[in-house]
């Protein structure tokens, strides 16, 4: 037996195998999705239910949903901060041709939900920042930020809706970290953030689904809590809620002055939900109320005197 | 599976042409046909796996390293700002099944450091054109088997196995990717994709073959 014999014995045992192993896989994965769609329906949220049948029957496709998870790609909230400012004329060469080009791909052509909803409660704060018109107060206005870079569900290897689910997720952004944890008492959100300025004691929680609208929108003030972080805590959906499935999680630290008319709705429900679940709210309620009742428009009196009847 | 059929039906219900080349399936999925990639998927993906087993990894672990890669390879269509991942380019000369087993290797490499298992070629490196035995041709083309060749015993097949896996770790990958690029390369080819200089590729590749067949000499002459 010379080397030719041993390298066509060895050709011939190899194209066997992988001849053997094509047809066993063929038949195994015939069903199975293709790995694009996997990328596509996790930035846009837009999965089939006969694929998230397939997906909590078949460990390999789950396998792979991790692994494409894990190599998302989303910009980062200052990238997006500088985009919308480019967009509003204000900002310009904060972002480098190569993050412009990928963070406008992400948000036209992938059509990434998460993004698109972060885009859209960044837009009013930017706009804000821009009729300033001061340039470099517009680069330092971008509000600490978290968000869940998969949805809820996929926290884990679980899916939407089925059986053994996510029950914690956490998302981090420094300076602020996000948990939404299944407790006791429901779905409830904590959020500790260091050296917050003092302006910057509202955290607006959001649940957004995948069509990128707005579930669930809680607002809670931050206290003090120990040396430089702040804590705050709010439940948002009940106990008897199995999961939150497809929803994103996003979760901004903004300016109290940013509220407006639109706001006020949601501050009685989310001022219940924080008391359920947070010792300190009370008291961060009450200087909070009382901070936005010095710096609130006349319109926000009514509703804010009630909120401070309930709070005393 | 294609073989003998010229057009075969896509998954996104379209016709593609079965003998579309790899480098027009990738540069069509660059463009933003996403069927085509999961063409070349399926025309590589048991070969991918198969490489993997060969190189050592367990059935499991060549099913998940090999999804990395085609996730990586996927990705290369949306490199993110400071990605290192480049997109594959016919123009820098390697061929596409040469580009996908050059990432495999690396990322086998490794997988299996974090193991605890270190191989490194360059070890080989001696700095001279000195050889050991007789030279392997330049080419390292090996004509298909013919029928008769094909009709291998499950004896034989099981003893190639054995050979195979009693190989040392470096020999074992060297000839996994031989045998994955179908026998078509050049020593240089291999060379460049154990990243080590064509004297060590052919030490090794040499070595290997010597191994394998002084094991299958010991197991004696089989049956076909």
């Amino acid at each position: 037996m010379n080397d030719r014999d041993v390298m066509k014995l060895l050709r011939a045992v190899h194209e066997l195998d992988v001849k053997e192993h094509e047809e066993r896989r063929t038949q195994e994965r015939a069903h199975c999705l293709q790995l694009p769609r996997f990328r596509t329906a996790l930035l846009r949220g837009d999965w089939t239910a006969d694929e998230r049948q397939h997906l909590h029957s078949c460990s390999y496709c789950r396998m792979t949903l991790s692994k494409v998870k894990a190599h998302l790609w989303h910009p980062t909230f200052r990238q997006l901060w500088h985009y919308l400012g480019e967009d509003l004329g204000v900002a310009h060469g904060d972002l480098s041709d190569e993050e412009r080009m990928h963070v406008g791909q992400h948000l036209a052509a992938d059509q990434c939900r998460r993004c698109l909803f972060i885009v859209q409660v960044l837009r009013p704060l930017a706009q804000a920042s821009a009729r300033a018109g001061v340039v470099e107060s517009f680069r330092r206005s971008l509000p600490p930020m978290s968000a869940t870079p998969v949805p809820v569900a996929f926290g884990t290897a679980g899916f939407a809706g089925e059986g053994n689910e996510t029950t914690t997720v956490e998302a981090e952004e420094k300076p602020l970290k996000v948990r939404l944890a299944r407790e006791e008492t429901g779905w409830v959100i904590r959020a500790e953030a260091m050296d917050l300025p003092v302006e910057y004691a509202l955290a607006r929680f959001s649940l957004v689904t995948p069509e990128g609208r707005e579930w669930s929108r809680r607002y809670a003030f931050f206290s003090p809590a120990f040396d430089a972080w702040w804590t705050t805590a709010t439940r948002v959906a009940p106990p008897d809620m199995a999961a939150l499935g497809d929803l994103h999680l996003v979760a901004a630290v903004l300016p109290v002055e940013s509220l407006v008319e639109e706001d006020l709705h949601y501050l009685e429900p989310s001022l219940a939900e924080c008391l359920a679940v947070d010792a300190q709210a009370k008291e961060a309620w009450q200087r909070g109320v009382e901070r936005l009742l010095q710096i609130g428009d006349p319109f926000m009196r009514a509703t804010l005197e009630r909120l401070k009847t309930e709070l005393t | 599976m294609f073989t003998g059929i010229d057009r075969l039906r896509a998954p996104e219900g379209t016709w593609v042409d079965a003998r579309q080349a790899d480098h027009e399936l990738i540069a069509d999925y660059y463009a933003c046909h996403d069927e085509r990639f999961s063409e070349l998927h399926h025309r590589y993906s048991a070969r991918l796996e198969g490489f993997l087993r060969v190189s050592g990894l367990s059935q499991s672990e060549a099913e998940d390293l090999a999804q990395e890669v085609w996730v990586r390879i996927m990705n290369t269509k949306y490199p993110s700002p400071g990605s290192r991942a480049r997109a594959y380019n016919p123009q820098a000369g390697a061929s596409f099944r040469t580009w996908l087993f050059t990432i495999s290797k690396r990322l086998l490499l490794d997988a299996m450091r974090r193991q605890g298992r270190t191989i490194t070629f360059s070890t080989l490196e001696r700095g001279s054109q000195e050889e050991e035995g007789e030279p392997l041709e330049a080419s390292l083309h090996v004509e298909e088997p013919s029928p008769e060749e094909e009709i291998l015993t499950r004896q034989q097949q099981r003893d190639v196995h054995e050979c195979m896996n009693r190989l040392p770790p470096r020999e074992r990958i060297a000839v996994a990717l031989w045998l994955e690029t179908e026998g078509v390369m050049t020593l240089q080819d291999l060379a460049n994709m154990l990243e080590v200089s064509v004297a060590t590729a052919h030490r090794v590749l040499r070595r290997a073959f010597e191994l394998i067949r002084e094991c299958l000499e010991q197991r004696g002459p089989r049956e076909s």
